[in-house]
């Protein structure tokens, strides 16, 4: 599968999209360089897999990079912050097990494996 | 409210994409060059413990943000609460399989261990669909 042709038709029609409601007022600045974000690392993500390395380092960048743009984001009192909120934690939870993928990659180490209050 | 869609949108597409790709990888594309882990016993040794290990991390992040005050959606509570349920049945489960690996490392894993992986990643991918 050709992954770079992929990539560039998601970032042509991302960026076809972007122009388009950004002119009509619907997108705000924040917004924008948020799915700008997110194109790139998508294209940064794509390439990983294409050579044949582990992906879970460049999703923890896309974490990351999720994690400051919503920080933008959350500034923009049209938004309810109990929704911004929500979407933070999942990108906390999700970060979070990445992370630990990311380190079991590394070792096997079922001993650290205890009982979790319920 | 269709910037608020659009937040969406992108951000559950980018977070399933976190959930799915790493439990999947392309470890498959190439597997002769596929190095285990240390103390990994065979493949499905490494692969079991990993996702466990992904589902704790999450279910400590959460544990912890509830305690400093988070208050999750009903929805995102019982995901959660199903999570850390089946988290402590697989956890002694996937030991005792381990323990069994280092003197056997042909045997089968048992099928409730392999029901209860199964259970912790759809958690994990339902984290971000029904945060929402």
């Amino acid at each position: 599968m050709d992954f770079t042709l992929i990539v560039t038709l998601i970032t042509t029609f991302a960026n076809v999209v972007l122009t388009v409601l950004s002119s009509k007022g619907i997108i705000s600045p924040a917004l924008q360089n948020l799915i700008a974000s997110l194109t790139a690392s998508g294209a940064a993500l794509f390439s990983t897999l294409k050579n044949g390395g582990s992906p879970t380092s460049i999703l923890t960048d896309v974490a990351t990079t999720l994690e400051s743009d919503l920080a933008v984001v959350q500034q923009d009192t049209s938004i309810d912050p109990t929704i911004t909120s929500q979407i933070q934690e999942a990108i906390k939870l999700l970060k979070a097990a990445i992370v630990a993928y990311q380190q079991a990659e590394l070792t096997t180490d079922p001993s650290t494996l205890t009982p979790l209050p319920e | 409210m269709k910037t608020l869609k659009s937040i969406w949108t992108v951000l559950l597409i980018a977070a399933v994409v976190l959930t799915v790709v790493p439990t999947t990888g392309c470890a498959a594309k190439n597997p002769a060059t596929v190095v285990l882990p240390a103390g990994a016993i065979n493949s499905t040794d490494a692969k079991i413990n990993a996702v466990l290990q992904a589902g704790h991390a999450a279910a400590t992040q959460y544990i912890t943000d509830r305690s400093n005050g988070f208050t999750p959606t009903p929805a995102l509570a019982t995901t959660m609460s199903t999570l850390i349920h089946v988290l402590n049945i697989a956890d002694p489960l996937y030991q005792t399989y381990h323990t069994a690996l280092k003197t056997n490392p042909a045997a089968p894993e048992p099928a409730n261990l392999a029901a209860a992986i199964t259970q912790i990643q759809t958690a994990l991918n339902n984290i971000v669909t029904i945060t929402k």
